[in-house]
């Protein structure tokens, strides 16, 4: 009886696990499905493989173009980000100096403006600073964003750092920027790493500040020109096409997720879970 | 290699209320020297020994390394060397990497630095572990890398602070002995950290045993222990600790608090009013003596230890039981009748404030 | 007795004579030395850039927004604006109001975001506390689930409401198709373009989207729970539901009160998704994507500035309020 109990259990279980995996993954699925396929047809099981779509993808507008501006404004942001927020976390986590926490706590907020908050002023200072579109505008407009949640995340990991390594180190002479690049940066590369990423993952997705700041094809990035593939009108979308494109683009992020999920968790546990 | 003097140092501890963890302390430490700052938790000897680093400001008084004020010294800049209690090697680094970078950062030459971390790590017997991370070394050879990156560049003092509390009973009596005989090799002035008094006795050239942020006694270990100089010294060294007995003074007799009758006793002392006796357990005789205070006791418990036996016994001279050492192959009954003496020069007496009267006459042999 | 005659085997050279000691006896330093007072020089030096950025970067243009929402500047003409006070906002002319604060779609924006923000983040509360119970259960593959649930939080919004704008359409989506197979409904619903349905249609592509962050937030603190307290509850044979309600509930409540601030602030500020989803439909139409249209789109800088800094407001007060509710504490300076 009891085994009968237990033997339900797993299999309840079982079910659970299974019914969420579909719910996550069976939109790739169809978008797999759908992005293989010449014409309209059942959208369950793949009837032809045609890479049909893929190749009109590249064909009909600068694809590969939009992928390289992502990738290019993603890790800009990404260096630009990374670089200023190692600094300012060393400041913030290991010197006792007053106004620290509120200076945080400005920060924190920063990263929690509602984008459209900035957008007109963002939008003139792009103008002023002729970089209107121009991918560094969006690398502008993104550090802003991803700077203050890299710093908030930072601090907490280098609030870990044992004391008595950096007076270790103090003792030996190191002045605060050899603390930083001697010691604290080979110490802390995977929480660069699980920071990086989140920063690289926030870029490469954005899209208000990139549909509004871009003109021109050339310089869209992926999200934006997803968006603007379109047919003759809006009853005949090429969904086969778009499909395609946002496997293509989402692959990447699949890779990543898939090879960095504990530091990808660690990051966001660490930006959140405090309090 | 230099001397150090402290006048008046102080360290204040800003916020809702200010706590002051070092009260204005005086103390001269000799070039070369083994100093051991010994006390309880809390006491100040760590903050005291990060303000002789420069790791902690100093909220007054000055702080002088030979003749010069080192106050607003950086750590690098008043050249001193210092050993972790959690050894804090860089993690990232070779054995060789972590002793050298004090000295790369000083921008020598590969060859002497070479030179110089080779020299120091066949003097401390790492020599074959250079090349490993310090994840792959154990706690002893750890605390040997901690101590060799101390050493390598040659500093004017050494600092430890409590570097040996990590380790286990065995290899931390082995490092003890190391670090002495490091230190009788090297010859610099050396400033130990710790909470262990055996560690205090056994090291340091001068014992500084502080409370509250204050000194109470500083002296070398065997004045510490057989004049403390008031009853905290008298209660935190020595192991067990020494038996306090209220007593009352009078006239240079002695009257006990005696529940049946009060007797007197003549004293070595020079003292009028309430008081403290105060006899080391190690110091108390079975056997009738001349010039000892007889009691009456029960034993209550009894702990064998091996190479000695302590006796809790209960008296009604004090609420607290007696403890006495006797040989290790002692076995008597609990609850049986026993007769000790308090051997009078053996005795301790405190005023009512706690401090330490001194002997008349005939100084009692150590 | 005398100190040196247990000192150390080696000779003592006695300190040399010194020059007058406690010319600053009794005298009070400052209090830092001038190592901790170069530190902390050091300290802000380093903070130069990111302050610097900051403040040109998103302090400059926020302060240009609330400014430029007091003017009648176009995008055409962002310099020769006039100052109009009020009159964005609100204003009485001729026996009409006029501005945002009189335009009944603004408050539909606002009545569309505040129901999307308290559906979807209440919703996607309750399924990622669920998922993240699942996930905190040990069985082989946990790894790869973990990893599968996050994979909706990464890819892009544009992508997530991309393909389920293709799952959800009229004619050809599967979402349709598999319905009306189980003869759930009997005829197509243009999900995306139905007003009774479109704005349920956005919180359950949403709830998709970001139900991973809630779980694996909740599953982080799940995970730091002491196992006593179980071992114990098991012990006196606590009905697990009631030890869910009664330990684990209240336990992890500070972590899920901050994992939804965030979650929070991100849905008031919804735009890729029903920019994709159903373009500029007053049905669904966020403050986010009211403030833009009226600034891009109807390059009306003056007035989206202002709607723009309404939503500043909104989004800080309405965060404010629920930190202040909730009782949360930011402690900027706590060490873990």
């Amino acid at each position: 009886m009891k085994a009968l109990k237990r033997r339900t259990g797993q299999v309840l279980f079982a079910l659970a696990v299974l019914a969420l995996l579909i719910y996550t993954i069976f939109p790739f699925y169809i978008a797999i499905v759908t992005s293989l396929q010449g014409g309209e047809g059942s959208f369950y099981l793949p009837q032809d493989f045609d890479f049909g779509n893929y190749v009109s993808v590249f064909r009909e507008q600068p694809f590969f173009l939009n992928i390289l501006n992502s990738a290019l404004v993603s890790f800009g942001t990404v260096a630009i980000s990374l670089l200023i927020a190692v600094t300012a976390s060393y400041a913030l986590a290991r010197v006792h100096f007053r106004g620290r926490t509120t200076l945080l706590l400005t920060v924190l907020g920063v990263s929690m403006f509602p984008q459209v908050a900035v957008l007109s002023g963002m939008f003139e200072l792009v103008r002023l600073l002729g970089l209107y579109n121009n991918l560094g505008s969006l690398v502008l407009s993104y550090t802003v964003f991803s700077l203050p949640f890299s710093v908030w995340i930072l601090t907490t990991f280098m609030r870990g750092i044992p004391k008595d390594l950096e007076e270790a180190a103090i003792v030996d002479g190191a002045t605060p920027w050899q603390i930083i690049t001697r010691i604290f940066m080979p110490v802390l590369w995977p929480a660069l790493v699980t920071t990086g990423l989140l920063a690289f993952i926030g870029a490469w997705n954005e899209f208000m500040f990139a549909i509004t700041f871009i003109l021109s094809n050339e310089q869209r990035t992926v999200p934006v020109a997803i968006s603007m593939i379109s047919g003759g009108s809006q009853y005949e979308m090429p969904w086969g096409p778009i499909m395609a494109a946002s496997v293509i683009v989402t692959v990447p992020l699949i890779l990543l997720v898939l090879v960095f999920q504990r530091k990808i968790v660690e990051g966001l546990t660490a930006g959140a879970v405090k309090g | 290699m230099s001397s150090i003097e402290f006048v008046k140092l102080e360290k204040v501890y800003k916020g809702l209320s200010d706590f002051c963890a070092v009260k204005g302390v005086d103390l001269q430490i000799n070039e070369g020297e083994f100093v051991v700052f010994v006390g309880p938790s809390g006491c100040g000897k760590s903050t005291l020994l990060r303000m002789i680093a420069g790791l902690e400001d100093i909220s007054g008084g000055e702080l002088y390394f030979g003749d010069r004020c080192v106050n607003d010294l950086s750590p690098k800049e008043r050249g001193i060397g210092m050993v972790f209690q959690s050894y804090a090697l860089y993690p990232h680094m070779s054995v060789f990497d972590n002793m050298a970078f004090g000295l790369t950062l000083e921008k020598g030459s590969r060859e002497t630095i070479k030179e110089k971390v080779e020299e120091v790590a066949r003097i401390l017997q790492i020599d074959h572990l250079l090349d490993r991370k310090p994840k792959a070394l154990s706690g002893g050879q750890r605390q040997r890398v901690a101590i060799g990156r101390a050493i390598v560049r040659q500093p004017n003092v050494f600092l430890f602070d409590e570097p040996l509390s990590n380790l286990d009973a065995s290899l931390r009596v082995q490092m003890r002995i190391e670090i002495t005989k490091l230190h009788q090799r090297l010859k610099t002035t050396s400033i130990y950290v710790t909470h262990d008094q055996v560690e205090a006795m056994t090291m340091a050239d001068k014992i500084v045993v502080l409370n509250q942020g204050r000194i109470m006694q500083v002296g070398s270990p065997l004045q510490i222990y057989n004049e403390p100089a008031n009853t905290f010294v008298a209660g935190f060294m020595g192991s067990p600790t020494m038996n306090f007995i209220d007593v009352e003074a009078k006239d240079d007799q002695l009257s006990l608090r005696n529940g049946q009758a009060s007797r007197s006793f003549p004293m070595p002392f020079h003292y009028s009013g309430q008081a403290t006796l105060g006899i080391r357990p190690e110091h108390i005789e079975l056997q009738p003596q001349a010039d000892a205070i007889p009691v009456e006791t029960r034993i209550c418990v009894v702990e064998h230890l091996g190479n000695e036996t302590l006796l809790y016994l209960t008296t009604d001279l004090c609420e607290q039981p007696l403890v006495v050492a006797v040989s290790g192959e002692t076995s008597p009954e609990i609850g049986s009748a026993l007769s000790i003496y308090l051997p009078l020069e053996r005795c301790h007496l405190f005023d009512a404030r706690g401090d330490a009267v001194r002997r008349q006459g005939k100084v009692t042999v150590s | 007795m005398d100190i040196s005659t247990v000192s150390g085997p080696q000779a003592r050279t006695l300190p040399v004579s010194r020059s007058p000691r406690g010319a600053q006896q009794g005298k009070k330093t400052t209090g830092l030395s001038g190592f901790s007072r170069q530190r902390i020089r050091t300290a802000w030096l380093f903070l130069l850039p990111m302050i610097l950025g900051l403040a040109c970067v998103a302090g400059w243009p926020l302060l240009r927004t609330f400014y430029l929402g007091f003017t009648d500047s176009s995008l055409s003409n962002l310099d020769g604006a006039n100052f109009i006070g009020f009159e964005n906002y609100l204003v009485y002319d001729q026996g009409e109001w006029y501005g945002i604060l009189a335009d009944s779609l603004w408050w539909r924006a606002v009545g569309n975001t505040v129901y999307i923000t308290l559906l979807s983040v209440s919703l996607e509360t309750v399924l990622g506390v669920l998922v993240a119970l699942i996930l905190h259960a040990k069985f082989p593959g946990r790894g790869l689930v973990r990893a599968a649930i996050l994979i909706p939080w990464a890819i892009p919004t544009v992508v997530s409401a991309k393909m389920w704008g293709w799952m959800l359409h009229d004619q050809y989506g599967v979402i349709n198709d598999l319905l009306m197979s189980l003869h759930l409904i009997s005829s197509p619903v243009a999900w995306t373009v139905n007003p009774d349905t479109v704005l349920g249609t956005i919180v359950a592509v949403d709830v998709w989207k970001t139900t991973p962050f809630m779980a694996l937030l909740t599953l982080a603190a799940l995970q730091m729970l002491p196992k006593d307290c179980y071992e114990a509850a098991r012990v006196d044979g606590i009905h697990p539901i009631k030890v869910f309600f009664k330990v684990t509930l209240p336990l992890i409540k500070p972590a899920l009160v901050v994992a939804v601030v965030f979650r929070m602030l991100d849905a008031l500020r919804i735009f890729d998704l029903i920019y994709i989803l159903t373009s500029n439909s007053e049905d669904t139409m966020s403050i986010s994507i009211y403030a833009r249209q009226q600034l891009i789109d109807f390059q009306q800088v003056g007035y989206g500035s202002a709607a723009s800094t309404l939503v500043f407001l909104l989004v800080f007060g309405l965060t404010l309020g629920y930190i202040f509710a909730t009782r949360l504490k930011f402690d900027g300076s706590g060490d873990h």
